[in-house]
């Protein structure tokens, strides 16, 4: 007989445990169906804009055509008179109150450098009055018929001169908070060391430099942000959003608005994807604004132009990297010095640099010293902030360009010198204490790592050894192989903290209320496993109602990697809490010592030969003798975040005559801990490559001389589709790995896949013609006339 | 939301065409770039007439020495046309590359060639098999090369009240050897930064036939005939693909764009050009 909940497992009541390795599970481990993939092959109206009531106000933005200019005067008067318009906001007419949009932890590691409206704006775009009407034409009508005088500024463009002394500054209002130096533009400062890094580096045998540039790219989920809001009968504020954070976001309106957290509900249904653009507060307060000025339901679909100009996209940052070794190839020390532009405003700021160190660093964690430093710069384009990868694609394009570099120097096998220094199983690394995010780190001990295995795997699948170091011409194409490996974390270790409410129903099945918000990537689906498990239950008994502030516990959000570590452990607490109360339950209705029964099969069996089904005792309980409701809530918080690791492999053929490349193939292999539904951890780890990719081949949001967006359209930025060359030249594995501290073993697969792409790619250019790019995504001419220069 | 309106007529036969044209309708196919053109201001329209509804304008017909291909035959139906396959598969190999398979459903190789664009890989295909088209107006039907009817970029001679009834390309000599090449940012849902096709037809070693056009290196697509009848009765000799890629440097004015400088573009039409043996392939047998 096997126990669902494991044979020999002894779990006390507050469900602290201790995991055997070996075991087999009934629910969790399966590639169990998405539980909400029906509803949205089958069209229901399942996300924001089809949910909306019919009567609600359209709500749009007047935005900036300059990139940084003073506001003089707003003139309304015309447009209010368009038949059909209801309301027009200025910043006179808002209140000024400043805020991140940042959905972080509280207090927000963001600066304090965002209002609702302000007298000035900061880039193309940026939002100058809020307009609400009873139709769409009347809206677009009323956004023309507003007269706007500009002092127009001076705009600071280039990242790399916005510290310069006599550049424009432009954040110049006293009332902001948590910036680092204004005057200056710098929105952050970081700088870190372990160990004395020049003396270090003075004593090495050799040392390698190198600087890369990861451009701003953009997330293009296919739901646009959208948000609509409405007073309930008692007068609460109600807001329906696509968000990943919809506790956040009820605090941050709060805060705008001076209104109690009491009397505002966030609500999310589903999310066509979000990838971290949703990390944040984006259109909520403007519906908002509306609807606590007219009383009247308020609504705000985002077009695609400003998905991409006015939500968020991926910090550019620029790196230059020392990696000093002996000769052996035995890396000695490390020094990361960054910039990185993180646009008008500060969302992310600080913590997506310091994420370029802290998800890279531990990698090579035998260093004798290491040292990462630089800054943040405000300029005017469109802002920064959360992007899947977080800052670690950037600062690893950099780290493991220059590995490969010294390889390349010393004439070793780049797998060879990564073999030699990568962290290993039980080993740690000081940066795990030193950098967190935003705030000093938790030291941890990696408690499961198959890096060298997942080296190994991809080694076997691309032909390393029968391809590295072998000059293979075809025509005019040269083809050639490279490899990077990454880390990354499962959530933020003492910072995210999630809940679960799990309660019992009189027919045996559960209702799974989490704060954690599926946006898109199947969470709820794993969450019901982590619960059917523990519970003994299949899948179809558990009821998931995800994310709606006044019905489900608290939870940071989706973001960071955290929700299978994070919210799964709060599930996985909740529901050995309840199969405690279940079992305490039958005891009483037996007559029998706890001690005598177990779980099996939506049942509690006794020793003694005695059973009850669930529905039974449940319905016992509801309307029989003892009468109680059977349910408990848990919280989580990690006390470590344990990373996933990875290896990349990429085949390219350069074409010598025209720089193109071609993908032959492209292989990531990722620990992930035990993967909980093996077909959505795959599905993640395959998009996150594809995204990746994206930004390798073709992904830049670009600006012209004035700070215009050219090409913030999904006709001239071009994300990968079913015709790209490389599409169906990717493949994934995941190894088999057990974190002790994660639900059921589970480590984060969310984000690691798009962090090695670029660097990899590159890396195998180099190994093909022995150019070495220095920033995605790749292009043909520049490719073309280096290989020139080189002849 | 488009921001402008018009009217759409969708006339059944050629005759309910012209009524449209006259009241000042434009004659669309496949509207896969007229949508684009007109959702962001680029061309104004107050009424458009489709012809994919017309029977008269579909299919392709055949003849011994040309293919005439009706104004509403979409990319798909030529791709699925197995007589093209053999008789020009230098227009199924640009064909095939086009847009993505929704443009192909739509899209037209008559519509192409009206849109006029320097970068137009159908357009192409018709300079080199000596396009002609069939105009039609209420005052009957003429006959004009595509050469001749491409004014300039996005320019064409088709006055109102005219709509193109087909577009005929003559069969390239037998046994000729054909490349369509074309050079992009990435391999689907993107416009060519350059293109070269050619069709060579050999003879013992000479040179019988020679015809090259290349696009997105002008402001249309260009065909240096007199270069071509240069190379007739010449020995297919080694250096005769380079002595010509240099000489083409002088029929191309390349632009720097957001998708490619001019020194890109002359740089890797002349490579391709020198290495056009790489890329010549013959006709498969019916």
């Amino acid at each position: 007989m096997k126990l669902s909940t494991g044979g020999s497992v002894q779990t006390d009541i507050k469900g602290r445990i201790s995991e055997p390795v070996e075991r087999t599970f009934d629910v969790v481990g399966r590639p169990v169906k998405k539980i909400d993939s029906m509803g949205m092959i089958l069209g229901e109206p399942v996300y924001t804009d089809d949910m909306a009531p019919s009567n609600v106000l359209i709500v749009k933005i007047l935005r900036s055509p300059h990139a940084h200019a003073v506001i003089k005067r707003i003139n309304k008067d015309k447009a209010l008179k368009v038949p059909g318009v209801k309301l027009i906001l200025t910043h006179e007419d808002v209140p000024r109150v400043p805020f991140t949009r940042a959905g972080q932890g509280y207090p927000e590691p963001s600066p304090y450098d965002t209002f609702l409206l302000d007298r000035k704006v900061r880039y193309v775009g940026d939002a100058v009055a809020i307009v609400a009407g009873e139709t769409e034409e009347a809206v677009d009508e009323a956004l023309r018929q507003i007269e706007v005088e500009y002092e127009v500024l001076e705009p600071v463009l280039d990242f790399e001169h916005a510290m310069d002394e006599g550049m424009p500054v432009i954040h110049d209002e006293p009332d902001i908070k948590g910036v680092y130096n204004p005057s200056r533009n710098i929105a952050a400062h970081y700088e870190m060391s372990v160990g004395d890094v020049e003396e270090v580096l003075k004593n090495c045998e050799i040392v390698v430099e190198g600087t890369y540039y990861y451009p701003r790219s953009q997330h293009v989920m296919m739901e646009p942000h959208a948000a609509f809001s409405y007073l309930d009968s008692n007068g609460r504020l109600v807001v329906v959003s696509s968000t990943q954070v919809p506790f956040h976001t009820r605090r941050i309106l709060s805060r705008i608005f001076s209104i109690p957290i009491g009397k505002i509900r966030v609500i999310k249904p589903r999310i066509g994807g979000g990838f971290g653009a949703k990390q944040a507060m984006i259109v909520d307060a403007y519906i908002a604004a509306v609807t606590l000025k007219t009383g009247l339901p308020a609504k705000i679909v985002y077009t695609r132009e400003e998905a991409f100009v006015n939500t968020y996209t991926r910090h550019l940052m620029r790196f230059t990297v020392r990696v000093g070794a002996d000769r052996n190839g035995k890396i000695k020390a490390i020094d990361m010095k960054g910039l990185s532009d993180t646009g008008a405003y500060g969302d992310h700021a600080l913590t997506t640099f310091m994420v370029a160190g802290s998800k890279t660093l531990p990698l090579y964690n035998k260093v004798e010293a290491v040292r990462f430093s630089g800054d943040v710069v405000y300029t005017n384009h469109p802002s920064a902030g959360a992007f899947r990868g977080y800052g670690a694609p950037q600062g690893l394009l950099a780290l493991e360009s220059v590995v490969d570099q010294l390889a390349y120097e010393l004439g070793m096998d780049p797998v060879e010198i990564r073999k030699m220094n990568a962290i290993r199983e039980g080993e740690s690394s000081p940066i795990f204490k030193i950098m967190g995010e935003g705030r000093e780190g938790v030291e941890q001990v990696v408690e499961s790592c198959k890096l060298h295995e997942c080296i190994e795997k991809g080694m076997e699948i691309i032909g390393w050894k029968e391809k590295w170091n072998k000059k293979r011409i075809e025509g005019s194409k040269v083809l050639g192989v490279g490899v990077s490996i990454a880390m990354q974390g499962s959530g933020i270790a003492k910072v995210d903290m999630a809940s679960a409410t799990i309660k019992m129903n009189d027919d045996g099945s559960f209702n799974l209320l989490v704060g954690a918000t599926d946006l898109g990537t199947g969470s709820d689906t794993v969450l019901a496993q982590i619960a059917a498990e523990t519970l003994g239950v299949d899948v179809e008994d558990i009821i998931v109602y995800s994310s709606d502030t006044d019905m489900t516990p608290f939870d940071t959000g989706a973001y960071a990697s955290s929700t299978t570590y994070v919210s799964g452990n709060a599930v996985k607490k909740a529901a050995e809490e309840v199969k405690y109360q279940i079992l305490e339950a039958a005891a009483e209705f037996f007559g029998e010592p706890m001690d005598n029964l177990h779980i099996e099969k939506k049942k509690v069996v006794s020793k003694s030969g005695k059973s009850v089904t669930f529905a039974d005792l449940c319905t016992t309980l509801y309307y029989g003798s003892d009468q109680r409701q059977i349910a408990a809530t848990a919280s989580f918080v990690g006390e470590v975040s344990p990373p996933p690791f990875m290896a990349s492999f990429a085949e390219v053929a350069v074409d010598t005559e025209t720089g193109e490349v071609e993908l032959r193939k492209f292989v990531s292999v990722a620990d992930a801990g035990k993967a909980l539904n093996p077909e959505l951890a795959l599905g993640q780890l395959y998009g996150a490559t594809v995204q990746g990719l994206g930004a390798t081949f073709n992904e830049e949001l670009r600006f012209d001389s004035r700070g215009r967006p050219v090409n913030a359209s999904l006709f001239t930025y071009k994300i990968p589709s079913r015709g790209d060359h490389y599409i169906n030249n990717i493949e994934c594995h995941l190894v088999d790995s057990y974190e002790p501290t994660g639900p059921y073993g589970a480590k984060s697969i969310a984000e690691i896949g798009i962090d090695t792409p670029a660097v990899t790619v590159l890396n195998a250019i180099y190994n093909a013609v022995g150019v070495r790019l220095n920033k995605v995504p790749v292009n043909p001419e520049e490719l073309l006339k280096k290989m020139e220069e080189k002849k | 939301m488009i921001g402008t309106s018009f009217s759409f007529y969708t006339p059944s036969t050629e005759r309910e065409l012209l009524i449209t044209l006259s009241k000042g309708a434009l004659p669309v196919a496949g509207m896969t770039d007229v949508m684009v053109k007109i959702r962001t201001g680029k061309m104004k329209a107050k009424a458009l007439s489709s012809v994919s509804r017309i029977e008269s304008l579909k299919g392709v017909q055949m003849a011994d020495d040309a293919v005439t291909i009706m104004a509403a035959t979409t990319y798909t139906e030529l791709l699925e046309n197995k007589g093209l396959k053999w008789r020009l598969p230098i227009l199924l190999d640009a064909v095939s590359e086009i847009g993505s398979t929704q443009i192909r459903n739509r899209g037209t190789l008559v519509g192409n060639i009206v849109n006029a664009s320097p970068a137009g890989d159908g357009l192409l295909v018709a300079y080199l098999l000596d396009g002609n088209l069939e105009i039609c107006s209420n005052e009957g039907c003429r006959s004009v090369d595509v050469r001749d009817f491409v004014k300039g970029p996005g320019q064409v001679a088709l006055a109102p009240g005219e709509y193109i009834r087909s577009v005929t390309l003559k069969i390239p000599p037998k046994d000729s050897l054909y490349a369509f090449v074309k050079v992009g940012q990435r391999s689907a849902m993107a416009i060519s930064v350059a293109s070269v096709g050619v069709l060579l037809r050999l003879n013992a070693g000479t040179i019988e036939d020679f015809r090259i056009a290349l696009g997105s290196v002008a402001p249309t697509v260009v065909r240096p005939l007199e270069l071509e009848r240069n190379l007739v009765s010449l020995k297919m000799e080694d250096g005769l693909f380079k002595t010509l890629a240099g000489e083409l440097m002088n029929y191309i004015s390349p632009i720097d764009d957001i998708r490619a400088s001019a020194w890109y573009r002359r740089e890797v039409v002349k490579r391709i050009v020198e290495n056009l043996s790489v890329y010549l392939k013959g006709v498969e047998k019916q």
